[in-house]
């Protein structure tokens, strides 16, 4: 009898402690996952806060302004963009593969 | 513990009954014993959890991560975005102040510090909002993170936060009409925030087809023309001629969302997709089209526009009268009403009606804002309104209308449907590569070349820029008033597309009322104010696409030269 009851105490205790175990390691597992959805949630917010702010400041109208009064400059006549074909290496690359043939400097601008 | 072995030690002594007694209160007592030792642990390890193991967790930071976490992230209202993920419009938390008068200890120390923070704050009257006895008081409304840092550097218990919601458009007017507003309770009340209102409620993002750099190039050229001469307002667009995506909308005079309540009524009309106006030799377009598509006569063909026409008791007459007879070329180039009125004529009202319903012309546009309006067609399609329609008279819609027909007038020939959203969300633009066709691939080729040749040599040519073949039609129309049409007050517009030999974009500026100035002779017609305005927008819109110009390009329309009488 007297054994039982040691028993039934031990199978208790244990018991007890592994539900005070399981039910702590839950706890910690919520806090955690709100934690870190907290944490998704502030840096979401934050990344909003940042794309707003720089939406205002890149704001098209805003940089003109800035760029015409700061700066002196306008906007470029379409001339200025030039075509890839009429683009020439500045200088003309230096080629020293025996096999290749020709004007190494011209080929490899043709290509660009 | 004595009394127990006390027991115990007479227990020894006794037998029988008396001892039976004994053991079972002994067993009683070991039990009640052990429930309460085990109570006691329990608590005791509780206590331990609290204080020692989950301390770490209860830091200043935690708690507010923890407060920001039970906040309803699922209720935020979703974001807009430009094609290139330019934000357009978005909700942010902002922290709004208010006190507690009750809990306040010093109301003039606190009065003195909050108005150091707002100088906007009246010092008198934030000290008897705080002296007051009510338990809540407004301080200030949607506050700066740094201002809110400052308020808590101040350390009064009486001061609190609470956060609103509230919706921001870092695009401010340029995107007004389109984009649209919501209401305080954060309900979309216009543009794409109306019609898009349940998924943004839901927290889902939409991005538009417009783009931010675009958007602004044609906002500024609309609004110089407007400026420059002295207009009541004006519209333009900017769209794929293949995918129909709208890539700038632009409608002016225009509203701040953040504060609409400041504009007039008239800022929030919406031109670009619910003003339906005559916008005249625009229509030139269709009716040519029209006359190409179904009568398969060569460019020669003639049009006497020696007179006025007269149907009825109406006169078709000419506003830059040639008085002679002109060719098919002639007769776009120089925007005869004569020769478009016998164009429209050899097609026929039924037909002609029929080709402008094909293109979109005759019904309300099916776009993703709810602002859309239905064009006004005659009741009665006679031989008048047959006439009259030729050159855009008796007839009114929309420069978003106008500008998708042109679109399918010139891409080859099949159906563009505008859109708003970008084609990547799968919007329409998915739609339009269907290719219904509406018009030959040849026809298209032949209207490419006449609205080349108006830009060389007629009409247009203000809006000529080179290296980049713009081909368009100029249109001014007379408003129509309570006395009929009304001679001062024009509806001038230049509608194109560029490069014409195989065209990407088209662009439309309608410019409401001009006045003539000392630049333009005192002229108030597209020629002079819409088109400028248009070649101003082509060059900036070379810059932004990085189009690089194509100087030796083959004239387009020179195949048309040969018909047409050139001037010098």
């Amino acid at each position: 009898m007297h054994l039982k009851t040691a028993l039934v105490l031990c199978f208790a205790i244990l018991s007890g402690a592994m539900l005070v175990y399981t039910s702590q390691r839950v706890h910690d597992a919520q806090r955690t996952l709100r934690m870190a959805r907290a944490a998704v949630q502030k840096e979401t917010q934050t990344t909003r806060m940042l794309q707003a702010e720089w939406a205002f400041l890149s704001a098209p109208d805003r940089l003109e302004k800035i760029a015409g009064e700061k700066l002196d400059l306008e906007g470029g006549a379409p001339r200025i963009i030039p075509s890839f074909e009429v683009l020439r290496p500045t200088t003309a690359p230096q080629m020293h593969d025996a096999s290749f043939s020709g004007d190494a400097g011209e080929h490899i601008g043709g290509h660009e | 513990m004595i009394f127990y072995r006390m027991m115990r030690r007479n227990a020894a002594k006794l037998t029988g009954d008396r001892s039976a007694m004994l053991d079972l209160a002994h067993g009683r007592l070991v039990a009640l014993s052990s429930f309460f030792a085990i109570i006691y642990m329990v608590l005791a390890v509780r206590a331990f959890d609290v204080s020692v193991v989950q301390a770490k967790f209860w830091n200043m930071e935690d708690a507010g991560a923890i407060v920001v976490a039970e906040a309803p992230e699922g209720k935020r209202r979703g974001s807009i975005y430009d094609r290139n993920g330019n934000m357009l419009a978005t909700s942010l938390d902002m922290a709004s102040l208010y006190a507690d008068p009750y809990l306040i200890a010093d109301p003039e120390k606190t009065a003195r510090g909050l108005s150091d923070i707002f100088p906007s704050l009246n010092f008198g009257k934030t000290l008897r909002s705080l002296q007051s006895a009510r338990r809540f008081v407004w301080i200030e409304r949607n506050i700066s993170p740094r201002q809110q840092e400052a308020v808590m550097q101040l350390g009064e218990p009486g001061l609190a936060f609470r956060y609103e919601e509230k919706r921001v458009y870092p695009a401010k007017n340029e995107m007004a009409h389109l984009v649209g507003m919501t209401n305080v309770d954060g309900r979309g009340l216009a543009g794409v925030e109306r019609s898009f209102d349940r998924m943004l409620a839901k927290g889902q993002d939409v991005t538009l087809s417009l783009d931010m750099r675009l958007q602004h190039a044609l906002h500024r050229e609309v609004g110089k023309a407007i400026d420059d001469f002295n207009a009541m307002g004006g519209a333009g667009v900017i769209m794929d001629a293949h995918t129909g995506e709208v890539l700038a909308g632009v409608s002016l005079p225009d509203f701040n969302p953040h504060e609409p309540g400041l504009s007039e009524a008239a800022a929030h009309f919406n031109r670009l997709t619910l003003g339906v106006y005559e916008l005249g030799s625009v229509f030139k377009i269709f009716s040519t089209a029209a006359f190409l598509e179904t009568h398969d006569v060569p460019m020669s063909t003639t049009f006497d526009a020696r007179e006025p026409i007269k149907v009825g008791r109406f006169t078709i007459s000419d506003y830059h009268a040639e008085e002679r007879i002109l060719t098919v070329p002639e007769v776009f180039m120089v925007s005869s009403n004569i020769g478009s009125a016998m164009m429209g004529q050899a097609v026929g009202g039924q037909r002609l009606r029929q080709f402008y319903e094909d293109l979109g012309l005759l019904s309300a546009m099916n776009v993703e804002v709810a602002e859309v309006a239905s064009p006004l067609v005659p009741d009665r399609w006679g031989e008048v309104a047959t006439m009259t329609a030729s050159y855009g008279h008796g007839i009114a819609t929309t420069p978003l209308n106008v500008a998708a027909a042109v679109a399918t007038v010139v891409n080859g020939g099949y159906l563009i449907e505008p859109t708003f959203v970008h084609a990547g969300e799968g919007g329409k633009a998915r739609n339009n590569r269907n290719k219904i066709s509406v018009i030959s691939e040849e026809t298209s080729y032949k209207m490419r070349e006449l609205m080349r040749l108006v830009v060389t040599d007629g009409t247009g040519k203000n809006a000529d820029v080179p290296g980049y073949r713009l081909g368009g039609k100029t249109g001014t129309a007379e408003k129509s008033g309570a006395g009929g049409y009304q001679r001062k007050k024009l509806i001038s517009s230049f509608v194109g597309a560029f490069p014409i030999n195989d065209p990407r974009y088209v662009v439309m500026v309608a410019v409401d009322e001009p006045k003539g100035n000392k630049k333009s002779y005192g002229y108030a017609t597209a020629g002079w104010v819409a088109a400028p305005a248009v070649q101003r927008l082509v060059k900036t819109m070379a810059n932004i696409l990085g189009m690089a110009p194509d100087y030796d390009a083959p004239s387009y329309e020179h195949p048309l030269r040969q018909y047409v009488a050139l001037e010098g």
